[in-house]
């Protein structure tokens, strides 16, 4: 346990990571929405949207 | 029709979308947990609280079995109408025996963190009987089963045994001490119940239960008073 | 006479279908009875397989893995096998996966009575059917991406991605959580000390609702809202984007169960923020699924399914404004320990998964029978009947959490506790608890009312005709 406590408390002290962390996932967040919503994705989105409209038989 | 005709850039690769989702939701976890074992940001751990004694572990033993923490919590929150209640509030290394924790999420009944020494043995002893005979209006169920009910002394070797490999620091070979120490407090506990009257072998699951109720919270309430923060 | 597909397990479907009416009746009825003891405590028999604290159990496990689950796996073996347009990968794992999970099932029914149990809320299965739980949700797992991989749709619909991440999370909670050192072959001890303990369990717990009882959930609501309204989701941009949110963000939330307690603060404060972001992403759905009815709004007046469908969403949308709310430290100061929390679940799992899993089976059963529905009138009964228990319990148990929660932290002006007898604080409760025993009992009939309507149909001659197969 002792090296998983030491690892643990150095961890513990990357408060500056926490902050890189969170705008990494912010700009994943945003650069996903962008993708998401690119006129060029509508088509595609529709097509997709429709898939459980498709009927039962295959 | 629709084969070869829905195609995006990520949702295709099944594989890559399981490995994705997969950090997506660890992340989290690992961030909070992990830290819980490091000295600086986990629980503190404290001196002054010792392991529960053998009877006293058969009689958690019996608190879980009789799933108690749905009605009682064992968690006191640093606000006033609550130490007023029930005493001091409740410092993490108060817990840092506990297999499995016991905190409770709903007070259907009375927060027990701090409940040993609050009562004699023999209160516990009607009240687990027939609650409203110490607690008028009461609507917990009465717990006769409990009276003649006995503990096994190789179960409790075991769990000492158990608790040993979890890092509990018990002493060593459980075999060697923990029946003679089982049967000094089952009997002191007895005593002090023939002596109000009450009859309750020293084996029994009422005596075991009655010496775990009798425990919660002293170490804590003595290190608090110690000065502890 | 209509068949099943020979391109799709439907059998599978129907026993999942099935056992869920059958659990749904037991874990509500057991929640009942459990009502009825914390309003009459007599209820609790003197026996000790009928107490409370052994029978409260039983009614969690059954409502949330029998119940919920086996609803879940109906709706994921219907589903996925038409949006990848494949059968299921293995049929000898899909039979694994139904008998063992029914199996786990009667198991819980005999142990937790017997008072054999971990002893950690949500999780107190003991130690060899958790190996079990792991075992069967291993085969549904190789089964699912089995399935995955031969399919014949290369897009990966959004309710996939649901599922999927139910599947993966509830493995690593599952398997994390019950992490023990075996003492017998019926007992084990959490190999996590006491806070940390609290803190792993609570990481399972909260998320067990967030992966059990919401994604997959999500995921059967973006497939059977479509199909029962014949409109395609609203926004699928939306749901991408709070499909990825919901799953980042609901795992930090843990916490928030913990507040106040002797978790160390950062940890406290993780929980109460990331609790409150999830509205964000939890909206996100409930919008998408309630924008999916624009325009056939009218319908929702004679379609019963629709009726369910929306009242279950609305109580999604609620019971995640609420939550987050609860996660905020002042409130919950009030609400911790008390009946709100209670009204706050069970407007969860009553309004949100009983009514999508209602709404779901009434479309389903004619389908997966190629019956026609016995009698349109009794669902409708029946949703005017859960309705109206929910509205009932939810209602009773907040006014009680609130009162109760009041009346601990009164302090009268010479600092001292204004009910310091405990019991005080309780008795205030029982006309609640009775209003409750009301509210619950009319939701088992409404339940009870389904079974009935199924098995009539089930048992009915009427051939569903294409127009129903095809819906």
């Amino acid at each position: 346990m002792g090296v998983i406590r030491d690892a643990a408390s150095q961890a513990t002290d990357l408060g500056w990571l926490m902050g890189v962390m969170t705008v990494v996932f912010l700009g994943v967040f945003v650069g996903w929405a962008i993708w998401a919503f690119m006129p060029s994705r509508r088509a595609a989105m529709e097509a997709a949207a429709n898939l459980p409209l498709e009927g039962d038989e295959s | 029709m629709a084969e070869n005709f829905h195609r995006g850039v990520l949702e295709p690769n099944a594989r890559l979308f399981a490995v994705l989702s997969t950090v997506a939701v660890t992340i989290g976890g690992l961030v909070e947990i992990v830290p819980m074992y490091s000295s600086a940001a986990g629980p503190e751990h404290m001196d002054e609280v010792t392991p529960y004694s053998p009877l006293e572990l058969a009689g958690r033993d019996i608190y879980i079995r009789e799933g108690c923490y749905n009605c009682h919590s064992q968690m006191i929150r640093p606000m006033q109408a609550e130490t007023l209640r029930y005493g001091p509030w409740t410092r993490a290394g108060e817990y840092q025996y506990d297999h499995p924790f016991q905190l409770g999420s709903r007070r259907i009944g009375p927060d027990l963190q701090r409940v040993g020494g609050k009562y004699p043995d023999a209160w516990h002893y009607d009240h687990m009987k027939d609650p409203r005979s110490t607690s008028p209006g009461s609507i917990m169920p009465p717990y006769t089963w409990l009276y003649d009910a006995k503990i096994s002394t190789n179960d409790v070797v075991a769990s000492v045994g158990a608790m040993t490999t979890l890092g509990v620091p018990y002493e060593a070979s459980p075999e060697s001490w923990v029946p003679a120490s089982v049967e000094k407090q089952g009997k002191e506990i007895s005593a002090r119940l023939a002596e109000s009257n009450r009859d309750a072998a020293p084996d029994s699951e009422i005596v075991a239960l009655t010496a775990y109720l009798q425990r919660l919270g002293v170490d804590g309430r003595k290190a608090i008073a110690a000065g502890s923060k | 006479m209509k068949t099943d597909s020979p391109n799709y397990d439907d059998a599978i479907v129907r026993k999942f279908a099935g056992v869920t009416v059958l659990w749904a009746a037991v874990g509500m009825l057991v929640g009942v009875i459990i009502a009825l003891q914390l309003a009459w405590w007599p209820a609790n028999l003197g026996l000790p397989w009928t107490t409370f604290g052994r029978l409260r159990p039983l009614h969690t496990n059954a409502v949330i893995f029998a119940f919920a689950g086996n609803a879940l796996f109906a709706g994921i073996y219907w589903s996925m096998q038409r949006l990848l347009k494949v059968r299921m990968f293995n049929d000898t794992l899909s039979a694994i996966h139904f008998w063992g999970w029914q199996f786990i099932i009667v198991l819980a029914a005999v142990t937790l009575p017997l008072g054999l149990t971990a002893g950690k809320e949500y999780a107190e299965l003991i130690w060899p059917i958790d190996i079990l739980i792991a075992l069967v949700w291993v085969a549904f797992a190789v089964n699912f991406f089995g399935t995955i991989a031969v399919r014949k749709v290369s897009h990966l619909y959004v309710s996939i991605w649901f599922y999927m991440s139910m599947i993966i999370t509830i493995t690593m909670l599952h398997v994390t959580n019950s992490l023990a050192l075996p003492v017998s072959a019926l007992k084990a001890y959490s190999i996590f000390p006491g806070m940390t303990d609290a803190l792993v369990q609570w990481w399972y717990g909260h998320n067990a609702v967030g992966f059990l009882l919401t994604t997959p959930f999500l995921g059967l609501m973006y497939y059977f809202l479509p199909r029962a309204s014949g409109r395609p989701v609203y926004s699928y941009r939306l749901s991408i984007i709070h499909f990825w949110a919901l799953v980042f963000l609901y795992i930090w939330a843990g916490p928030h169960h913990l507040l106040y307690s002797a978790l160390p603060d950062w940890a406290q404060t993780l929980g109460m923020v990331f609790s409150v972001m999830l509205i964000a992403p939890s909206w996100g759905g409930m919008l998408n699924g309630l924008l999916t009815l624009r325009g056939a709004w009218d319908r929702l007046r004679t379609d019963p399914i629709l009726k369910f469908f929306v009242v279950g969403v609305t109580f999604y949308g609620m019971s995640t404004f609420e939550g987050p709310m609860m996660s905020i430290r002042a409130v919950n100061s009030l609400s911790h320990y008390t009946d709100w929390t209670i009204g706050h679940v069970h407007s969860g799992a009553l309004g949100w998964v009983g009514m999508v899993t209602f709404g779901m089976l009434y479309w389903l059963f004619p389908r997966a029978w190629h019956k026609k529905l016995y009698s349109e009138d009794l669902a409708t009964a029946h949703f005017w009947l859960a309705t109206i228990g929910i509205v009932l319990y939810v209602v009773a148990m907040w006014v009680a959490g609130v009162t109760q929660g009041l009346m601990w932290r009164d302090v009268n002006a010479d600092g001292l506790l204004e009910y310091p007898n405990f019991v005080d604080t309780v008795t205030r409760l029982l006309p609640f608890y009775w209003i409750r025993v009301i509210g619950g009992l009319m939701y088992l009939v409404g339940v009870l009312i389904m079974a009935f309507n199924f098995i009539k149909t089930a048992n009915g001659t009427t051939d569903a005709n294409l127009e129903v197969a095809n819906g």
